[in-house]
């Protein structure tokens, strides 16, 4: 062995030092990185807990390192800076809920485009470059809640449609859903629609002078749980007959409800599940492991009727809380598992 | 301290220089890549590029002794033109930002008349119009969306190695540096600072007024063009937060509330300094609840070192 074979020799032992180096940060754990436009609302706290929980988890695994949680507090530009900033250090995968629907498009294309896995769930973005995308059917939720209310009341008769804010993407897709639910039924006919911020303090306002100027409204469908709530108590102070009224999983509608229940009051549930932040967790260490995900991973909506509200009232949750049943490893593999 | 070595200009803007240096140092301690990386560092240009816009639009108004309360909802209506508006190729583009320039002419002009003529106090006017332009911005674009070119995106991410935001805050600087030192633009500060002087010294007040409001609209139009290029798309509701942090980037530059006192430079910084906190706080690790009171007690700080810097100066400013 000559001079060079000597240094040949030094070289690959310090290459294959640093290879295993390379390996042995590589095996530390993946870091995943969550950009949420809210954190403070219950919805958000929940999902927070439970993706902690499945992180933890993972952690004791050693399948993740480092999770870290971006808020942007409701701005949008705020949030394309937090992507930009996310795939700047390094992350792994990030999970996105998205303040817009075509806001983060660009930042999102650009980090699919470095390599980075990128889930968006709850909260979808328009563009198509992302890893996977996981939610339940917005306008399906549309669909259920208008069939529901126009078979109450029989296929004939006047509604009311209490929607979410104009120009946010989600309630325009619950909007589409329940007219396109309501076409089937041509004696049904609304009212009125009232559009507002998922609060209940403005849903209050909105829905009273539209109780007034339309006594003979026969259902509501309401689109939201805050609005949900507020409909049954202006119509509880307004003493007016208990009409059916469509909700979310939201806590003290749910609670108004079952005490409701014995007057003849009848209502409809679906929820948004918080434990898509589970899935989009575990979504995001399949794919970083290798394996095969589907692009888009649409759930079934939980529903709750009055054959199984017993189920869930009563409970622990504040009344700004969703109560909803946990999910076990069988789901999270039945609703993950590769469609093709 | 002596400081007559600066231009007075200068001296009037040294504590936000100092927080400017700070804000900077910490960013590079915590984020070293901003330097290192030209991407990164055009990535970052337009992240930082429309709040800084958007603190001149409002500054503009400030200094004439008013206030922008709709600056938030003419972002959201400049996306919505633009990105309803923008064709691909150049002509295309340019189309949209002459219509997306002139709606801020528009936008100015209506504003600053109805404030003028009718002798109305800004801030509810201003306020009122912000309900007309949010309609007019839902009428446009009803739900999120639109289309930019990836052109323009390009060009102002800087995506192709030049630029374009950074480009495009210098362009406005150094126009309104222009318009500044003409008579309008003299006329404007005179109004501000004192109304009935400057009328008696022959200024007209009205036009002076309506020109701050017109200037104002343009600059939102340019930061809308910022925000659709970061976007790629329009959003009727992005532009919010826009609105508080507009006037408080404006302030922490020295731009006075009462009118008359500022400049557009420290606007700028003071927009770079409240942007900035926002990735300090991310990159600093700290829980999402406290960076709320962190960011907050880090703004009282900072105004109270301006504060200090003012009563140096024997309150002149």
């Amino acid at each position: 062995m000559g001079k060079y074979g000597i240094r040949r020799a030094i070289l690959a032992v310090v290459l294959s030092c640093f290879t295993v180096m390379a390996a042995a940060t590589a095996a530390d754990g993946y870091k995943i990185g969550w950009s949420t436009i809210y954190l403070t609302p219950s919805w958000m706290q929940q999902t927070k807990r439970m993706m902690e929980d499945r992180i933890a988890y993972w952690k004791d695994q050693g399948v993740v390192s480092e999770f870290y949680i971006a808020n942007a507090n409701g701005d949008s530009t705020q949030q394309i800076a937090h992507i930009d900033n996310l795939v700047s250090q390094g992350y792994d995968a990030i999970i996105v809920v998205a303040g817009s629907s075509t806001a983060l498009n660009n930042v999102i294309e650009k980090a699919h485009d470095k390599g980075v896995v990128i889930i968006n769930f709850d909260s979808l973005v328009t563009t198509d470059k992302v890893t996977s995308k996981i939610n339940t059917s917005q306008v399906e939720w549309g669909e259920k809640c208008g069939e529901w209310i126009a078979e109450k009341i029989g296929g004939s008769g006047e509604v009311i449609i209490f929607n979410g804010p104009a120009g946010v993407a989600v309630a325009d897709e619950r909007r589409n859903g329940a007219l396109a639910a309501l076409e089937k039924y041509p004696n049904v006919t609304v009212a009125t629609e009232l559009f507002c911020e998922y609060n209940e303090g403005p849903a209050m306002g909105m829905i009273r002078p539209a109780l007034t100027a339309n006594p003979d409204v026969k259902g509501i469908i309401s689109l939201g749980g805050a609005f949900s709530s507020a409909s049954l108590k202006a119509i509880q102070q307004m003493g007016f007959d208990l009409i059916p009224i469509t909700g979310e999983n939201y806590n003290a509608f749910l609670k108004e409800w079952a005490k409701a229940k014995d007057d003849g009051f009848s209502s409809f549930c679906v929820g948004q599940p918080n434990w898509m932040g589970v899935l989009s967790i575990d979504q995001a260490i399949r794919k970083l492991q290798g394996k095969n995900v589907d692009a888009e991973v649409i759930v079934p909506l939980p529903i709750i009727d009055d054959s199984n509200l017993s189920e869930f009232v009563p409970n622990d949750f504040p009344d700004d809380g969703f109560p909803i049943k946990d999910i076990d490893q069988s789901q999270i593999d039945e609703y993950l598992k590769p469609k093709s | 301290m002596n400081l007559s070595f600066l231009p007075p200009a200068h001296r009037k803007l040294l504590s936000i220089y100092i927080l400017v240096a700070v804000f900077v140092a910490v960013n590079f301690y915590l984020d070293p890549m901003v330097f290192r990386s030209w991407d990164r560092f055009c990535t970052l240009s337009l992240q930082f590029a429309p709040l800084m816009i958007c603190a001149m639009a409002q500054a503009a108004v400030m200094l004439t002794g008013g206030i922008d309360l709709s600056l938030g909802v003419t972002l959201s209506m400049m996306t919505a033109i633009l990105a309803t508006t923008m064709g691909s190729g150049p002509g295309g583009i340019l189309f949209s930002v002459v219509l997306a320039l002139a709606a801020g002419v528009g936008v100015g002009l209506v504003m600053g008349s109805v404030i003028t003529f009718g002798r109305l106090p800004a801030i509810i006017v201003t306020l009122a119009f912000s309900y007309v332009w949010k309609g007019v911005a839902l009428y446009i674009l009803p739900v999120p969306g639109g289309n930019i070119p990836t052109a323009f995106s390009r060009f102002m991410s800087g995506a192709d190695g030049i630029p374009g935001a950074a480009i495009t805050v210098v362009l406005c600087l150094v126009g309104w540096k222009l318009f500044k030192n003409t008579r309008a633009g003299l006329a404007l500060y005179a109004t501000g600072d004192n109304a009935k002087a400057a009328y008696a010294n022959g200024v007209n007040i009205v036009t002076a007024r309506i020109s701050a409001y017109i200037v104002s609209g343009m600059l939102m139009a340019v930061a809308g063009m910022l925000l659709v290029a970061q976007m790629g798309s329009g959003d009727p509701n992005v532009g919010l937060p826009y609105q508080m942090n507009s006037i408080a980037a404006a302030v922490l530059g020295g731009v006075s509330f009462l009118g008359g006192v500022g400049q557009m430079k420290g606007a700028v910084f003071g927009a770079f300094i409240i942007t900035s906190l926002i990735n300090i706080l991310f990159f600093s690790g700290i829980s999402a609840f406290y960076q709320y009171i962190v960011q907050g007690a880090i703004l009282i700080v900072a105004i109270g070192v301006k504060a200090i810097g003012y009563y140096r100066n024997g309150g002149e400013e």
